[in-house]
């Protein structure tokens, strides 16, 4: 078994870098890809992937290497985020909608699960006003329609409360 | 950290799938907050919103909304919970209401609820997995009630096609229901013709339908579910089911009976099925000589045990001891022993039992042998089955380590 074997990544720039096989294959995407067509000696190229985005997705990766519930880590909902999963998230909100857009892509379910409590964060809490705002979403409800859906959902009249 | 300056040209938060797994980690209240968002974002957060109606909370409970609601959301509820008046009832009628896959029903029996109940499982026929269903608390003396309530329910004239098919696995019914299925056709053939994947089966009460008298020896229920091999009895008539045990299944694996069932004949009902029987659990608390001696029989005669269960029963350890049993390969007990009452030696006899498994035990079993405390002999005496791997002695499950041995 090849686990101590290393892979080259091809970032969207094409920095180039090296990462161990086990690191590689806590993305699914890679690790399938990497099952299917062996190692091919060659670059893989991630064009939807940016160098810094990539050297976080391995920061992550990295650090979890020898976590044996990875699979798992984040399925309780109700669970808290760890220390160091926080830490890491503490990056701003372009940041973090490339990582969720290179978990999903990369296929890397913790992580992906990781960055959307994340966002499920940002909006707890929050009023729908609040929420535009946050992630700058046009409205695009006229004011009796989102009354009614307020009310339609058991929440009462904003005009009441 | 700032890594990149411009938002990457997709947002993550523009992709529905995206949106769909926030929800998950979102409380209700805050995913209404959601939907108010914008059209979009609406159509992504109201899944979770819909999921499920528990009538028995204010929050969810929407007696009050509009069919207007329904019309849009309708098809979104997915488990209906604590249904307890006709208003819950009504509240469902609604053509959208069509998706639900469980639902928990505790209603009066009479033709109102019956109607409104059985056209809303005709509209989620092809989607229904879970069904619990309790009417008025049964008694012998409604016992004809209870039929009717089995005609709600268990109606199969052949223009319901409500079971066809049914893969249903677990089954809770009275044995008369099985029969008083319709009201009008006494001849209607046995429910179980519906559910050829059955595989465990709660009943309840075992009288006879009130319409017909059904000859227990001449019944097979293999016939119309080969994979039927679980019954859990109710407290009841002990000659009809030693009757069934004998004749009406076949092939039976496990067996939940109540103590006070426990004679001869259930015994021997129970022994007929030795070669396939694994699991054997004694409810209820009737001690008497008597029943501990059909239990040794049980214990001794079906040798595939894995499974035994007599938490109600406070043994004698004498009694045990001088058992000889021939399911040596137990994997899970659930016993009690007299004298060994408390947590503390509960723990202390297992704790030491664990270690005898990991280390041999051969020579702490000779220098435990001149202490014979009660929990010592448990200890002792449970050291014999190797393959036990959980065992309950009044307190909680511990799982042993496996037998070096």
């Amino acid at each position: 078994m090849s686990a101590h074997s290393q892979i080259l990544l091809t970032s969207s720039e094409g920095t180039e870098f090296i990462i161990d096989r086990d690191i590689a294959d806590k993305s699914m995407l890679l690790k399938c890809m990497l099952e299917d067509i062996g190692e091919i000696g060659q670059a893989v190229p991630l064009p939807n992937v940016s160098g810094p985005i990539l050297t976080k997705v391995i920061e992550y990766c990295t650090h979890h290497r020898d976590d044996p519930n990875f699979l798992s880590a984040n399925d309780d909902v109700a669970a808290e985020i760890d220390e160091w999963d926080l830490e890491y998230c503490k990056v701003d909100q372009g940041t973090l909608y490339e990582l969720i857009l290179a978990a999903n892509y990369l296929d890397i379910k913790p992580l992906m699960d990781l960055t959307c409590k994340t966002v499920a964060n940002m909006i707890k809490a929050k009023s729908p006003e609040e929420i535009r705002k946050t992630f700058n979403i046009t409205n695009d409800f006229t004011p009796e329609e989102e009354d009614q859906v307020r009310r339609e959902n058991g929440k009462g009249s904003r005009r009441l409360s | 950290m700032h890594i990149s300056s411009n938002t990457p040209s997709t947002i993550p938060l523009d992709l529905p799938e995206i949106r769909t797994r926030i929800a998950s980690y979102l409380s209700r209240k805050d995913c209404i907050s959601c939907m108010c968002v914008s059209r979009n974002w609406l159509q992504d957060f109201a899944p979770p919103v819909w999921h499920t109606i528990d009538f028995s909370k204010n929050m969810t409970a929407f007696a009050a909304v509009a069919p207007t609601a329904l019309d849009k959301y309708g098809h979104l509820i997915a488990e209906v919970l604590n249904v307890k008046t006709s208003e819950n009832l009504q509240t469902l009628q609604h053509s959208r209401v069509d998706s639900i896959r469980s639902m928990n029903v505790c209603i009066p029996s009479n033709w109102l609820y019956r109607e409104l109940l059985s056209d809303l499982m005709l509209r989620c026929s092809g989607f229904i997995k879970v069904l619990s269903i309790r009417s008025d608390p049964p008694n012998p003396n409604t016992l004809d009630k209870l039929a009717l309530f089995g005609v709600m329910i268990i109606c199969h004239k052949p223009t319901l096609t409500l079971y066809t098919g049914s893969r249903l696995r677990c089954l809770s019914a009275s044995f008369g229901q099985l029969w008083c299925n319709d009201n009008e056709d006494s001849s209607a053939p046995c429910l179980l013709l519906h559910f050829p994947l059955l595989e465990k089966w709660h009943m309840a009460w075992l009288a006879q339908p009130s319409y017909q008298k059904i000859d227990l020896n001449r019944l097979d229920f293999s016939t119309w579910c080969p994979k039927l091999n679980s019954i859990s009895f109710g407290s009841d008539n002990t000659e009809a089911m030693s009757t069934l045990l004998l004749n009406a299944f076949n092939n039976l694996k496990s067996c939940k009976i109540s103590a006070k069932n426990l004679t001869m004949s259930t015994a021997f009902g129970l022994i007929s099925q030795q070669e396939t029987l694994t699991s054997v659990t004694i409810t209820d608390k009737l001690q008497d000589d008597v029943s501990m001696q059909w239990l040794y029989q049980i214990v001794k005669l079906c040798r595939g045990l894995l499974f035994l269960s007599f938490e109600s029963l406070v043994c004698d350890l004498e009694t045990i001891e001088s058992w000889r049993w021939g399911c040596k390969d137990l994997r899970e007990l659930r016993v009690r022993f007299k004298g060994l009452d408390n947590a503390w030696d509960i723990d202390g006899c297992l704790k030491r039992l664990c270690d005898w498994r990991r280390f041999g035990g051969g020579a702490s079993l000779i220098r435990f042998k001149d202490k014979e405390t009660v929990a010592t002999r448990v200890c002792h005496y449970l050291f014999q089955f190797n393959q036990l791997r959980t065992v309950w002695l009044g307190t909680k499950d511990y799982y042993l380590p496996p037998s070096l041995i």
